[in-house]
């Protein structure tokens, strides 16, 4: 495809700025419900870890940008979905609901990667029944983001019971999303095209 | 005359002198009798023990010394049943408290004018406590949490109608959560209903113009904020808009010309719209085929990729005053630059009003310039800060083989961002230590600029007097030499 064979230069790459994202994502997340200066260290190291792993992406892909930005997404949304679910994680240790959570979360992770093309042909084709049940889950998410946001703004001392309760939200819909950055770009075209059947590569 | 008298006496004969007796001999001495021994000590007998205690409630408590309708406040015997912290599930409201404004009654009776406490929650109108919480007037404090109309401490929280607070009950893991339970002193720190904070137009507590600025708020949330936005996202997505890489910087145009639907089209096109050379333009019916600096005004437009540009596009959109475009129509209907100044520093500007809760310190205190600085800076910060993460992860899944998700990682990361950094500065007893720090620097700073202006002009204004006088006595001196 054309597209894919872009030339990505480090300039145009995005890794300073994934960096940067990651590494304050998992600096502010050690705060949710109370500073924790471990964790703070050990996400500013896996933030760091992310950094090689970028430049293998593009030194791999240097001519394929689509493929190189669908991993470096796929690396930035895992990550973020990791630093999201700690703050839950963190309140419920303990108890019998830390268990549940993880198991959740376990569940979603593996079978978002089995479902991963119809979830990207949701996505790719709104109108379809799938997409309308995608595009309104996600909807919803951000609706529900948005008024935790207003309640916490509003908020003298807020709580942080239902930030971490929408940030497990957000953590389940990235790693729902997540593995949809690994559909190579030739493959995406042949759903986007309805050959729903086509070998994978 | 005596010679008669001595007459009288004369048949009188003198008698036989007193022979002396012998002299009275001394007695023998009374000898010591011997010392009484003492008896036996009695034994002490056995102490009478303590009646059952009155009433159904007698499980856990102690008996007042002193009866409860003292007029100071009477000193009680500590209950005998711990108090039970930890467990901060239970630790918003009151447990066993009761609900009374004077006087006060515990399951072991007492009634207080002034003071009164009950192992199961006490009444009084001055002070109280109680393990598992009381009820007073004005002070009080249970370690369970309690109930007061002016201040009062829980360390397992409790709910106050002036003042105090319990700590975030929610920390399941730390069990006492107990960081942050003050607000004795703050007085005004009532804590809202979740409707008041879902919805700010609900809210009375800073009186009819709160509520109509809440209101204002409210539309920017969650109408401007929030469903406009999905909304056009919405339409353009059915619609099916999105740009296909031909190659060499080129790209063509993919989705439907218009919607049948009215409204939804209305969205489509707004959402089509962009800025283009400082022009403001959209792709219409025959924007087909269009080239990268096209693309990239269109990203930046809607603020996907070029991470600085979109947070120096953000901050300036929504708090830079000083442009000619701020005071634009269509920026203020956006409730952009000033208005959203304004609808941010509402509060304060109620507070320090005539009618607010600051009105003795005014709009001419530095502890309002202090308030006013720093919740701009916050505002600010924030806006940049959700801007960065939302431009960075929105711009990174642009680029990838579905970009159409990156509007939604995209906003899903800016909430994140706003929510976490509010936590951190409002929620965390670090974020407001640092923040009540700074707030003070910032009056500190302008405290010296303001003392540092009075001195100057109280040295002017005695400059001004001198060379006044100095004017005055040399005319006056000139006036004498004509003679004035």
């Amino acid at each position: 495809m054309a597209a894919n064979q872009q030339i990505v230069s480090f300039k145009k790459s995005r890794i300073i700025q994934s960096y940067i994202l990651l590494a304050f994502f998992g600096f502010i997340i050690s705060f949710v419900p109370f500073e924790f200066w471990s964790l703070a260290l050990f996400n500013e190291i896996l933030a760091l870890l992310a950094v090689p792993l970028f430049f293998l992406f593009l030194r791999k892909n240097r001519h394929t940008s689509k493929r190189y930005f669908s991993l470096l997404s796929f690396v930035l949304m895992m990550e973020m979905a990791i630093f999201f679910v700690e703050p839950i994680l963190r309140i419920f240790y303990g108890s019998i609901l830390f268990w549940f959570e993880l198991l959740v979360l376990i569940f979603l992770g593996i079978l978002s990667y089995r479902i991963a093309e119809n979830t990207a042909q949701g996505f790719l084709k709104p109108g379809s029944k799938f997409g309308l049940i995608i595009y309104a889950v996600c909807g919803v998410i951000i609706g529900l983001g948005t008024i935790v946001y207003r309640v916490t703004l509003a908020a003298e001392i807020p709580d942080a019971f239902p930030i971490a309760i929408i940030l497990y939200i957000f953590s389940l819909m990235f790693l729902f999303i997540c593995p949809i950055m690994l559909i190579r770009p030739e493959r995406v075209e042949d759903l986007k095209k309805g050959r729903y059947t086509a070998s994978r590569k | 005359m005596v010679f008669p008298v001595v007459g009288y006496a004369a048949f009188i004969t003198p008698g036989t002198p007193i022979t002396p007796g012998k002299a009275i001999t001394p007695g023998t001495p009374i000898k010591g009798g011997s010392f009484i021994i003492p008896g036996k000590v009695y034994d002490p007998g056995n102490p009478i023990k303590g009646g059952s205690v009155s009433g159904t409630g007698s499980l856990i408590s102690g008996q007042p010394i002193i009866s409860g309708n003292g007029l100071t406040l009477g000193a009680f015997i500590i209950p005998n049943a711990p108090p039970v912290i930890g467990n901060p599930l239970n630790g918003i409201g009151n447990l066993n408290g009761g609900t009374a404004i004077q006087g006060g009654q515990g399951p072991n009776g007492g009634t207080a004018v002034q003071g009164g406490q009950g192992p199961n929650g006490g009444t009084a109108a001055q002070g109280g406590q109680g393990p598992n919480g009381g009820t007073a007037a004005q002070g009080g404090q249970g370690p369970n949490g309690g109930t007061t109309a002016q201040g009062g401490q829980g360390p397992n929280g409790g709910t106050t109608a002036q003042g105090g607070h319990g700590p975030n009950g929610w920390n399941v893991s730390q069990g006492s959560g107990g960081q942050s339970g003050s607000g004795v002193s703050s007085g005004d720190s009532e804590n809202p209903s979740f409707v008041n904070l879902l919805f700010k137009s609900t809210d009375t507590k800073r009186g009819i113009f709160g509520q109509i600025i809440g209101a204002v708020r409210d539309y920017k949330t969650y109408i401007l904020g929030f469903a406009d936005k999905v909304a056009q996202a919405g339409a353009a997505g059915y619609a099916g808009f999105g740009f296909n890489d031909k190659g060499n910087s080129k790209y063509g145009v993919t989705g439907k010309n218009k919607l049948d639907n009215k409204v939804a089209n209305w969205f489509y096109e707004r959402y089509k719209g962009y800025k283009h050379n400082g022009e403001e333009t959209n792709f219409g019916p025959k924007s087909r085929h269009i080239g990268q600096q096209r693309v990239d005004s269109f990203f930046k437009s809607k603020k996907i990729g070029n991470v600085w540009s979109s947070i120096k596009g953000s901050v300036k959109e929504s708090w830079n005053i000083f442009s000619k475009d701020a005071y634009k129509m269509k920026n203020l209907v956006k409730l952009n630059g000033p208005v959203n100044v304004l609808l941010s520093s509402a509060n304060n500007l109620i507070d320090y009003s005539k009618w607010g809760s600051k009105s003795k310190l005014g709009y001419a205190s530095t502890d309002f310039a202090a308030d006013m600085t720093v919740d701009t800076a916050i505002g600010v910060g924030s806006t940049a800060l959700g801007s960065l993460a939302s431009s960075a992860l929105a711009g990174a899944v642009a680029g990838s083989t579905v970009p159409v998700v990156g509007t939604i990682v995209g906003a899903a990361a800016g909430l994140a961002t706003g929510i976490v950094v509010t936590y951190l500065i409002n929620g965390t007893a670090t974020g407001r230590k640092i923040k009540g720090a700074i707030r003070d620097g910032v009056k500190f700073a302008y405290d010296g600029i303001a003392t540092g202006l009075k001195k100057g002009y109280e040295k002017a204004k005695q400059i001004g007097n001198k060379i006044s006088k100095g004017f005055s006595s040399t005319f006056k001196k000139l006036g004498g030499l004509f003679g004035g």
